[in-house]
């Protein structure tokens, strides 16, 4: 397999990305992932690298309020989005109903897991206030966690179906 | 992790890709959802210099039914569109249901069909960084002259892993492709070489721009399970996807398409297995499974035991084939039921 | 305070994103650090040419072996079992992935291109990847043996542990029934969402500035204070907060060494991640072993005698194996009576990545062992698998084969509320009978017994907490403690809330910085809650003494006529006699000559003991206080396909009592969780020393898909008391182990299958 000297520098360019109701310029490359953008130049750490690869959730982010794997998509291709990540939630400090739900529930462990799965857990109820257990689980089929065994994670979405939806 | 340096472009039109391909010769890759082709960067297991991004084309994401001319689907549809489309839904829920099983939420909004359709073979020795890569000597689909799966093999035994192609060929889809010159339409199960290493007959400048699918007959049941060692996120170690047209007991029509178990999806047509116009019967069903068994030949190179791999696909056959028996569930048209 | 459900104290930092993991550290002028690695098992290293790597543009230092001064480091570091791992290979690499070199360089890429320049000329060594195979006296040798009581002539032995009491043989030849099989519990991992990561930067003063994710700052501060030949008080390892653990993150890693020195060499900080590739490939898995059992029963069931040999594959250097054969001899006398023991653990070389412990460290596997052969002994005898248990569990008071007392300990009740709450027996019977039955699913009901030990004494041996009054009357705790997810810093603020009567969120706590907090145990060893949690009662009580004198005169009443509420200090008699926390502190300062109130407190396990129990023949005292579980797994096997499907766990638990219900049901969910991958999926796939299924993808740890439903039956048998110190018991790592044997058991009440392995394969008919 041929590799490629990557010591030139490769073209950058200035685009606009719309992070939480805030536009945010950046100089990125081609091959800079929003997840790069996010923790590297922005950083909004909040979204995590836990694998790279597409297969933890850690990254999770929303796109046009759809969860996507920030490790997995190329910033240039966000602009002209409205990107949220977890530090969008709680804007002047006031946590939404989902993020209050998961501390009271005893949902968050390391954490590490935890702003993914609060977004994603977002994503769902904003496309099915009042999903079944079962849905929510199918829902978070990619978001792994090692601490909690879940259970109060789902007990933290279900507390917050129908009647609050963040 | 970083994606090694290349140049992005996602123009407007094939006419732009087309130009822009030959500039670039071997040297592009075409990028739909990108949850395959920029994992395989990550690992450099491929390094095009330049991404050619689909997603700028008009129409790329359409999708249009018609009763009479059937489902067409362009290829930068995303799977959870497929998911949760009406007329998907409606009209085709085997293709619906099957794109559900694909991968997990966040990769549904992001992977196209097209993507899906195309992605390339798997394997446990295979889909590893190239700094993993150091400690074995390169494979057939490294490059390489030897298969780390099965020892003295002098073929790639990789793995087609995806969950709509067989539910397309069995559906009787055909895709569209555009090169410089012309577009054609080819049945989905003729994209596929059948070889581990290089999986696909039609490569770049070839693109995949659309799938058809016929208009789904009155009697027509189809059905799709697939077996994996988890409830979520992964691929097929092995899949079925089956329709079969009925009239009262008696079989009309019948096309079943494995995938997981070989380095393509493989179609069994019911007119190679001899049960045309025989009535369905438990008997016959076990034979149809056994059929499936026969052709399907896993190795252990993925992550669950390759003997119970095979095993499943006749379990699923029989599975799918029973609940076919009319007044057997009352129902016809695929079921929505959790994987295995 | 004691005993609530407390929502964590750190929920919102962490429900925001705001919480820095050492992975979010960023400083100004930071490089990017990787490592080379070995691609080959076992060679010598013959030369390292890194002249071509450091002209490559933006690489600022490169380090190997050389730069390393030899000094070698341990997961222990005992007469018997020195330091035998170097921070960067010197001449021999002995598995794939050992570390060879480090670069540190502008960015990813140039690291990257750095690595792939270095040239290292291997001399490739035969090598060996099963342990049994390893012991043979023709296998290649790893190491040498230095174990001068070894009797057989086994290769490649790293450690041994032999303890043997009572009259075994008499046992055996008296004995009703004699069961004698082999188990295997294969290699699973940790799993943790954080990958290990390492930021160092040594400043211009000649601190060396640390953040690192691990399981104990002041350990790893040992660890780099050697290897680096720096002194204590020039490392400052900082709080970071931790992604999860789980044992893998416990000892010292080459990559902490080599990012410190690489920013000595470049005088900027100095970041390494890890890949997740790398880290299934080669980090720290967990301890594989076959273990050979023999139980020797009265025609009542009751246990006469055992005979057990543990083989552990410990991998290419001694790491954590050696505590994990220790361990397993307690596993196997804590729960039940046995009269007559002979135990032997052997701990193997292989030629394997270095093992670590995961969450209970040989108790998992030895207690599936134990576990199955009981279920398989009541079978035998027609004893239903509860009353058997019940008969052979230890009572409270009962002493131990090593002299530690068992104290209150609540197995007995653990076991009969466990099997009353889930009908076990009536359960049992029913799924036996409907074995037969034409229904392809099957339904199982397996039961577990498995015990833990609360702390004990290794490097850091205490813990010491400050607790001090601010003028407010706010309350700073101030603890070396380190919160890896199980909450530590809910639990200790909750205890100081406790002393003085408030809510936590009038307690800050600065936990984990080796600067500012002071020295603590660690979160690896099973003893924060009791250990560190004592040492921060001990430091509140001091404060309160103090501030409830300056109250005294302040009110002219005796210190015994006062309490504490809602940060006023009030007269019992007569509460409208009150005063703010703030001018009681006030007036201490004015009449102690400006001295603050500080309380401090410390806190030692086995504090008769100087040092730990012996890892040669497990002699000593080990643990203060010993926990107890009870686990009832319900499951569900599909015989057409063998898909296993655990339902429903409950767990009957002593851990004392709980200091917050919330966080100890967090515990327990989380062992489930990894007790259910570890008896179904859960396995890493090797080939010749190089893991095949490194991602997320193909190793197979559960999602939210494979959730299992949880009961939780609390068995409190100590309290919290005031001026004494209180005895919890822990609830961290014990309850992986009951569950795991107990879906092993349910399956075999399902179906009739018992399984030898773990994960369980189940077979299917022909």
């Amino acid at each position: 397999m041929k590799k490629k000297r990557q010591g030139s520098r490769m073209k950058k360019y200035l685009i606009t990305l719309h992070i939480n109701n805030e536009d945010y310029e950046v100089t990125v490359e081609d091959r800079d992932t929003l997840l790069d953008v996010l923790r590297e130049k922005l950083h909004l750490t909040g979204a995590k690298e836990a694998c790279g690869t597409g297969e933890c959730g850690a990254c999770t982010v929303l796109v046009d309020d759809r969860a996507v794997l920030a490790c997995l998509t190329l910033a240039i291709e966000a602009e002209g989005k409205a990107i949220t990540t977890i530090e969008g939630l709680a804007p002047q400090g006031i946590l939404s109903p989902l993020q209050q739900a998961f501390i009271e529930h005893g949902a968050i462990q390391c954490g590490f897991c935890t702003p993914g799965m609060i977004l994603s857990a977002t994503a769902l109820l904003k496309a099915n206030p009042a999903p079944s257990r079962q849905e929510i689980q199918k829902a978070l089929e990619g978001n792994l966690c090692r601490c909690t065994g879940y259970n109060k994670i789902v007990e933290a979405i279900e507390s917050v179906t129908v009647k609050d939806t963040p | 992790m970083h994606i090694p340096q290349c140049t992005y472009h996602a123009p407007k039109s094939l006419k732009t890709i087309f130009s822009l391909l030959k500039s670039f010769g071997t040297g592009a890759s075409f990028l739909a959802g990108g949850t395959d082709l920029l994992v395989r960067m990550k690992q450099r297991l491929i390094l095009p210099e330049h991404l050619i991004a689909i997603r700028g084309i008009k129409g790329i994401e359409n999708i249009r039914y018609d009763r009479s001319k059937g489902l067409y689907v362009a290829a930068g549809v995303k799977l959870a569109t497929l998911v949760t489309d009406p007329v998907v839904q409606e009209n085709y829920p085997v293709l619906s249901y099957a794109a559900s099983l694909v991968a997990t939420t966040q990769i549904r909004n992001m992977a196209t069909a097209g993507g899906n359709i195309l992605q390339n073979t798997r394997c446990m020795y295979y889909n590893r960084s190239y700094q993993w890569g150091k400690a074995v000597s390169a494979c057939f689909k490294r490059n390489g002259h030897l298969c780390h799966a099965v020892e003295k093999s002098r073929k790639c035994f990789a793995v087609y892993q995806g969950d709509l192609a067989p539910v397309l060929s069995v559906l009787g889809g055909v895709v569209t492709l555009a090169s410089p010159e012309t577009t054609k339409e080819v049945n989905v199960e003729e994209l596929f070489t059948g070889d581990g290493a290089m999986p696909f007959q039609y490569t770049t400048p070839w693109l995949l721009t659309g799938i058809r699918i016929p208009p789904p007959s009155k009697n027509l049941f189809s059905a799709y399970k697939k077996y994996r060692l988890r409830n979520g996120m992964d691929f097929p170690l092995a899949g079925v996807a089956i329709a079969l047209k009925l009239d009262g007991e008696i079989i009309k029509n019948f096309r079943m398409c494995l995938t997981g178990v070989a380095s393509s999806p493989l179609l069994i047509q019911g007119s190679d297995t001899g049960i045309h116009d025989k009535n369905i019967t438990l008997p016959l069903i076990r034979e149809v499974a056994d059929i499936a068994y026969r052709q399907a030949h896993p190795v252990n190179n993925l992550e669950g035991d390759a003997s119970r791999r095979r095993t499943m696909i006749r379990l699923m056959v029989e599975d799918m084939l029973r609940e076919a028996i009319p007044g057997y569930r009352g129902q016809g048209r695929g079921e929505r039921k959790e994987t295995i | 305070m004691i005993g609530k459900r407390i929502p964590r104290i750190d929920g919102p930092v962490k429900a925001t994103g705001e919480a820095k993991y050492t992975v979010d550290i960023q400083l100004p002028g930071m490089l990017c650090a990787k490592i080379l690695r070995s691609p080959l098992p076992h060679a010598h290293i013959l030369n390292i040419d890194i002249s071509k790597a450091l002209k490559i543009r933006g690489v600022k230092a490169i380090i190997t072996g050389t730069d390393a001064w030899g000094i070698k480091h341990g997961f222990v570091e005992t007469p018997r079992y020195p330091a035998d791992q170097f921070v960067l290979a010197n001449d021999r690499v002995r598995y794939i992935g050992e570390e060879v070199a480090a670069v540190a360089a502008i960015d990813e890429d140039v690291a990257l291109e750095a690595l792939d320049a270095i040239r290292v000329d291997y001399e490739e060594l035969p090598a060996v990847f099963d342990l049994f195979e390893a012991m043979k006296p023709d296998a290649p040798e790893i190491h040498p043996v230095e174990i001068p009581d070894l009797k057989e002539p086994y290769k490649n032995i790293g450690g041994q542990c032999e303890n043997v009491f009572g009259d075994v043989d008499g046992a055996f030849a008296k004995a009703f029934l004699v069961k004698k099989d082999r188990y295997e519990g294969t290699l699973r991992t940790h799993c943790y969402l954080e990958p290990q990561a390492t930021v160092a930067h040594y400043d211009s003063g000649g601190t060396l500035h640390v953040w690192t994710s691990g399981m104990g700052v002041f350990r790893k501060r040992m660890h780099l204070s050697r290897t680096l030949k720096i002194p204590a008080n020039n490392i400052h390892v900082h709080k970071a907060w931790v992604g999860g653990a789980f044992g893998g993150k416990i000892d010292l890693f080459s990559h902490e060494f080599c990012t410190s020195l690489l920013s000595m060499r470049t005088g900027r900080p100095v970041k390494f991640v890890a890949e997740r590739e790398e880290i299934f490939s080669y980090y720290r898995n967990s301890q594989p072993m076959v273990i050979d059992l023999e139980t020797a029963v009265d025609r009542d069931g009751h246990i006469l005698g055992q005979r057990v040999r543990c083989y552990n594959d410990c991998g290419a250097y001694r790491g954590s194996g050696v505590v994990c054969i220790f361990l397993c001899w307690g596993f196997v006398m804590l729960p039940y009576r046995i009269p007559a023991l002979d135990y032997r653990g052997y701990s193997v070389y292989t030629n394997n990545p270095v093992r670590a412990p995961q969450r209970g460290h040989g108790a998992p596997k030895i207690r599936f062992a134990v576990e199955s052969q009981m279920d398989a002994i009541a079978e035998e005898l027609s004893i239903d698998p509860v009353e058997l248990r019940l008969r052979n569990a230890r009572h409270r008071g009962e002493i131990l084969p090593n002299g530690d007392s068992v104290k209150n300990a609540g197995l007995i009740e653990c076991i009969q509320m466990a099997a009353a709450r889930t009908n076990f027996v009536a359960t049992y019977k029913k799924n036996h009978t409907q074995q037969s039955e034409s229904d392809h699913i099957k339904r199982g009901i397996g039961m577990g017994v498995s015990a833990y030990f609360t702390g004990t004494l290794i490097y850091p041996n205490n813990s010491a907490a400050l607790v001090q009054l601010n003028d407010d009357g706010t309350i700073h705790l101030l603890t070396g403690a380190q919160d890896i997810g199980q909450g530590a810093e809910t639990i200790l603020a909750q205890i100081v809330a406790e002393e003085f009567g408030v809510s936590v969120d009038d307690i800050q706590v600065a936990a984990a910085d080796t600067e500012t907090t002071p020295v603590d145990i660690g979160s690896w060893i099973s003893g924060l809650t009791y250990v560190t949690g004592n040492a921060v009662k001990k430091a509140a009580e001091e404060a309160k003494k103090l501030l409830l004198h300056s109250a005294s005169r302040e009110l002219n009443v005796k210190p015994e006529d006062l309490d504490v509420k809602s940060r006023t200090i009030y007269v019992k008699h007569d509460p409208h006699q009150s005063i703010p926390f703030a001018r009681a502190i006030a007036r201490h300062i004015r009449e102690h000559g400006g001295d603050p109130i500080i309380g401090r407190g410390f806190f030692r396990g086995l504090k008769d003991a100087a040092i730990g129990p012996s890892l040669k023949n497990a002699k000593g005292s080990w643990s203060d206080s010993y926990a107890f579980d009870v686990q009832v797994a319900e499951v569900e096997v599909d015989t057409r396909t063998g898909h296993i499907r655990v339902v429903k766990a409950v767990t009957a638990h002593d851990c004392g009592f709980p200091i917050n219900p919330l966080l100890v049901e967090g515990q327990i969910d989380g062992q489930v969780s990894m007790a259910a991958g570890q008896a179904t999926n859960e396995i890493v796939r090797m080939k010749h020393g190089l893991t095949v299924n490194p991602s997320f993808l193909e190793y197979k740890m559960p999602l939210a898909t494979e959730m299992v439903e949880n009961e939780y039956i609390d068995v409190v048998t100590e309290e919290y008391t005031k001026d004494h110190h209180f005895h919890t018991k822990e609830v961290g790592e014990g309850y992986v182990s009951a569950i795991l044997a107990a879906i092993a058991n349910a399956v075999y009440n399902a179906t009739g299958y018992r399984t030898k392995v773990l994960p369980i394969h189940f077979p299917l008919e022909k």
